[in-house]
């Protein structure tokens, strides 16, 4: 049978060349607005490596005018009263009975922040090409566990982290599974040297305490390789650049805890530098960020015309379809008459429809791997940690979702008229002109 | 023994306003071997007869029986499967698939019976020779004149077998000398294979060739 249809479709060539035509510009069409989708929700479907729910960040401001005598750079020199303020204020907070767990991390880090910094890191003993990292900063005060306030999982058992033992001992690092794949090939790094030098040594290493799963800024990118540097001490720093994160028990409202802190704890610093400018949770500062670099209106704007698109091509396609069925209402008639019963003649047409799809879909890919590859599409095509970062791999999902989708238009498409058509008494269907 | 048998056969074509009455109360027997032709001015119901004996159409009433059974009740199937090993057509205008050539169209009514390919190019090869076109096997219909499409319909109606062959005016589209040939081609599928064929024509010569003529008006059996 599919021989007989491949000896049609050939034999028909400058006719199905159009639909032909038709069928490639839609793949290509298809695809290039796809594969956005495609990519998104690729990265939507990655777990976030640490644990949004019962996360908030204190943010905190400095109140230039609470004293005109009151000198701010003296101050941050003798790192008097605003470290002062931030740790009772941080002894505040980790001693709410509702508290689970606290963290400093500067304001760069994550989350709320709109920028990061980006560090060229090597391995130790290696001349291997410096890895662009985003690096993370968290401050050890007293009590603080920044592990169990982000709620960090572990790279090999993907459960919660402990924190590392010898954290307290300076110059540790923790870092990201994909850090360590893509600098050391490998998650078992902990003990290794990394150092912001070429060949670094002595002074310059920083040692792996621990490799916390990929997590993600936002929730439509991967994790990409990071690091988190521990501070011991945040003398010299100045305090307001530092958010405070806290993690609530478990059942513990979190709206009825900040306003728990805004009655109760924020009033305490009345005089003081120090002012309490809001609390987030971490919902609410990854829809900001996802917010502020445009990724909903972009993967919105992706749908909308994926959708448009597909609506196009699904009307445009049955259309072909319907109206080649109905041109061959007289072909359905003579197979009838000649012993094709209806399943086999929708069972025929169908082939035909999936042959003609299928060329046109074959046609279409050096279109797109022009697209993809010549074009220089914007793809992080590094090691492939994530499939979705591989331009081979990202294709060939678009690929196999944009077949699907346009085999299932045409089968339907070809459905309805050769159903409809076939149920026509052959006599009737062989008069037709 | 009666291959087609035809009872109290009424057709009825209704619109939303008009309704009309094809075939009045058909009896019909034809006997195997019987080469018989249906006469009769346009619009009398001839083709519309032979298409219910061929099952593409419906009968408003009556009974049919073919080869012994009884088709008003096959389902569509079991239709298809009977239309393919009991009948075969022969159309006015050919009714060939453009987009295929000559064996391709012999083979079909073997395709849809599952027949393996080399099995299916035998059997077609077989039965071109035997309507003269062994020599156009590769040629698409569009390249052929109107009496070797006849000839690629006829072999395409004899490649399955069938008992009974139904030819609704084979020679209307043709001139004299190709009706001749296609008629002498006829006459001989009768003759040497005692194959029973019915015949709708126009032409009372080639009417008298036959073994027997009946003729309708108005959707009546009048002679």
């Amino acid at each position: 049978m599919i021989k007989m249809i491949f000896k049609q479709l050939w034999n028909q060539r400058r006719q199905n060349g159009w639909i032909l035509l038709e069928l490639t510009v839609i793949t290509f069409f298809i695809f290039t607005t796809s594969v956005e989708v495609v990519r998104g929700l690729a990265d939507y479907a990655l777990p976030n490596g640490y644990e949004k729910e019962g996360a908030y960040c204190l943010q905190l401001k400095e109140d230039k005018a609470y004293s005109f005598k009151y000198d701010v750079k003296e101050d941050k020199a003798k790192d008097s009263i605003f470290h002062a303020n931030f740790n009772q204020l941080l002894l505040a907070i980790k001693g709410c009975p509702e508290v689970e767990a606290v963290a400093v991390t500067n304001q760069h880090s994550f989350p709320g922040s709109g920028s990061q910094t980006a560090l060229a890191m090597y391995p130790e003993d290696s001349t291997f090409t410096p890895l662009n990292t985003v690096r993370y900063r968290t401050y050890l005060a007293d009590g603080t566990d920044f592990i169990k306030a982000y709620g960090l999982t572990d790279a090999h058992t993907g459960e919660l982290m402990q924190l590392p033992e010898r954290i307290h001992e300076g110059r540790k690092v923790i870092v990201s599974a994909s850090f360590a794949r893509y600098m050391f090939g490998t998650i078992d790094v902990v003990g290794k040297g990394i150092g912001k030098v070429h060949n670094p040594s002595g002074k310059d290493l920083q040692e792996i305490v621990g490799v916390y799963q990929d997590f993600k800024r936002t929730d439509f990118q991967v994790g990409y390789p990071s690091i988190l540097t521990i501070n011991t001490k945040m003398k010299g720093q100045n305090p307001f650049d530092h958010f405070i994160i806290y993690r609530l028990k478990e059942g513990v409202d979190g709206n009825a805890f900040e306003k728990k802190v805004m009655n109760e704890i924020a009033p305490r610093f009345a005089n003081t530098p120090t002012v309490i400018q809001g609390i987030e949770s971490f919902e609410e500062s990854l829809n900001w960020y996802n917010d502020i670099i445009g990724v909903y209106n972009h993967l919105r704007y992706t749908a909308v015309m994926l959708f448009f698109v597909l609506l196009c091509v699904f009307l445009g396609m049955t259309g072909t379809f319907w109206v080649r069925c109905r041109a061959r209402r007289q072909d359905i008639g003579l197979m009838r008459s000649i012993g094709a019963s209806q399943a086999t003649i929708t069972r025929q047409f169908m082939t035909e429809a999936w042959m003609l799809v299928t060329i046109g879909f074959l046609i279409a890919q050096p279109l797109i791997i022009h697209y993809i590859h010549g074009l220089k599409w914007n793809v992080i095509d590094l090691t492939a940690h994530y499939w979705q970062d591989s331009k081979t791999w990202l294709t060939l999902a678009t690929d196999a979702l944009i077949y699907i989708l346009m085999m299932l238009i045409a089968l339907l498409g070809t459905w309805f008229p050769v159903k409809q058509a076939s149920k026509d008494l052959p006599a009737e269907a062989l008069r037709d002109e | 023994m009666s291959i087609i048998k035809l009872t109290g056969i009424n057709k009825i074509y209704r619109t939303n306003e008009i309704e009309t009455q094809a075939l009045e109360n058909v009896n019909l027997e034809v006997e195997k071997g019987e080469f018989l032709s249906i006469m009769g001015p346009s619009g009398c119901g001839k083709s519309t007869l032979l298409n219910i004996i061929g099952l593409l159409d419906k009968a408003t009433s009556g009974t049919i029986e073919l080869c012994g059974t009884e088709a008003m009740t096959l389902k569509d199937k079991e239709l298809a499967e009977f239309r393919n090993h009991r009948l075969g057509f022969i159309f006015q205008s050919f009714h060939l698939v453009n987009s295929l050539n000559v064996i391709d169209n012999v083979e079909l009514p073997l395709l849809y019976r599952n027949v393996s390919a080399g099995e299916r190019t035998r059997l077609a090869k077989e039965v071109l020779e035997r309507v003269g076109l062994s020599h156009r096997m590769r040629h698409m219909p569009m390249q052929l004149s109107g009496g070797q499409c006849q000839r690629v319909a006829i072999a395409r109606a004899l490649i399955g077998n069938p008992d009974i062959i139904l030819a609704d005016e084979p020679t209307g589209n043709l001139d004299s000398k190709m009706g001749a040939e296609v008629m002498d081609l006829l006459r001989q599928l009768n003759r040497e294979d005692d194959r029973t064929i019915v015949m709708v024509t126009h032409n009372e010569e080639q009417a008298r060739t036959t073994s027997r003529t009946i003729r309708f008006f108005d959707g009546r059996q009048v002679e």
